[in-house]
């Protein structure tokens, strides 16, 4: 769920680490069991977050350069390798074209599209993992999905038929 | 939400709808939906197409290269862990602000009981003062010029009022006293009159 946000694995498993310690140490705090898939959601949307305000906030002063095509690839040698995905396109061209369709999308839609069909969340889930009423989601899910669909042919294989 | 025919098949809207939540659609359409063969499998492949997404997504996503690992010492927080210190700090906070404040608050909100008893011995000691006034206007030093004590007489008073009023007399130096013989025998003698001291006047 994390690599999919930030595209590095480096990152990905910090990341994880950090969502895991906050989830531990809070555990406690947890009030049903029921919760508890959306709730570590909620740690790990927060999170990526997080990382991306810090990104943003270094690249200002040309730590980091989110501009280059290659950065998620470059940080990421286990899809430089590029086994086949599903469909006969590479892995790397599946998430190219993931970010490819995702670009369209706006923060929120962008979340829910990729909590619902990549997390495979249900809206109720995803209503408590955003703290967001579940028709809220709706609508963003159903924006997201019009414009999936109106440039499904220029995704090649990923989206063919939508 | 448009009215549709049962025989109508499922736009692609309505499609979305059984993707994202199916009793979005109205009940007409998901009667269709479940009489319908050809809609169902519509609905079917569009679900299975966003469905490979996630598959996808799982099966090129990287495996985690290192395990989660717990640093020693790493406690999960309790609930009431900071509950006492908090509290502490409130308590704190409060005792500090009446300690500051509570001197001020009680000027303002009420007398205390010495400080009426104190304002009663003022105004006891004005209307004295007040009623010493009505009796004798006069300050003490004023009432003794001008009051007799019990053991003066008015004659006493002459002595003071020739002091206070000097007599003609006593303002010219130069002129001899009453009791002068030189002074009786000139006007005497220009009357004609003799005088012996010893015989008396004749």
């Amino acid at each position: 769920m994390i690599f999919y946000r930030t595209r590095s694995q480096m990152d990905a498993e910090d990341l994880l680490q950090d969502v895991m310690l906050q989830a531990y140490k809070a555990i406690g705090r947890l009030k049903s069991p029921e919760v508890f898939r959306s709730w570590l959601y909620r740690i790990a949307v927060n999170r990526v977050r997080d990382y991306y305000r810090k990104k943003q906030f270094r690249s200002l002063f040309g730590f980091v350069s989110t501009d280059d095509e290659n950065f998620y690839e470059s940080q990421s040698p286990e899809l430089a390798v590029a086994p086949e995905a599903e469909g006969g396109i590479s892995r790397k061209e599946f998430w190219h074209q993931i970010e490819q369709m995702l670009s369209t999308l706006s923060r929120m839609e962008k979340e829910v599209f990729m909590l619902r069909f990549l997390d495979e969340l249900t809206i109720n889930e995803m209503s408590a993992a955003l703290k967001k009423n579940e028709s809220t989601i709706k609508t963003h899910l159903y924006r997201a999905l019009n414009k999936v669909k109106a440039m499904a042919g220029d995704l090649d294989g990923l989206m063919e038929g939508i | 939400m448009m009215d549709h025919s049962p025989e109508q098949h499922l736009t692609y809207d309505d499609l979305m709808h059984t993707l994202v939540d199916l009793s979005d659609l109205d009940a007409g359409r998901q009667a269709h939906l479940k009489s319908c063969y050809r809609c169902r499998r519509e609905a079917d492949k569009l679900s299975m197409r966003y469905n490979r997404l996630g598959r996808m997504a799982r099966n090129t996503a990287p495996e985690p290269s290192r395990p989660f690992r717990l640093a020693s010492g790493t406690q999960p927080a309790r609930r009431w862990q900071f509950k006492p210190a908090v509290a502490l700090g409130i308590v704190g906070a409060l005792i500090f602000v009446f300690t500051l404040w509570l001197p001020r608050f009680t000027e303002h909100a009420g007398t205390p009981a010495p400080m009426v008893s104190r304002n009663f011995e003022d105004d006891d000691r004005l209307m004295e003062e007040i009623d010493a006034l009505v009796d004798d206007a006069l300050p003490g030093v004023y009432q003794q010029l001008a009051s007799l004590s019990e053991n003066q007489s008015v004659e006493d008073l002459d002595e003071l009022i020739d002091w206070v009023v000097p007599t003609l007399e006593d303002d010219d130096d130069t002129e001899p006293r009453t009791s002068d013989p030189e002074f009786l025998e000139r006007p005497l003698a220009r009357s004609g009159m003799k005088i012996n001291a010893e015989e008396g006047m004749v």
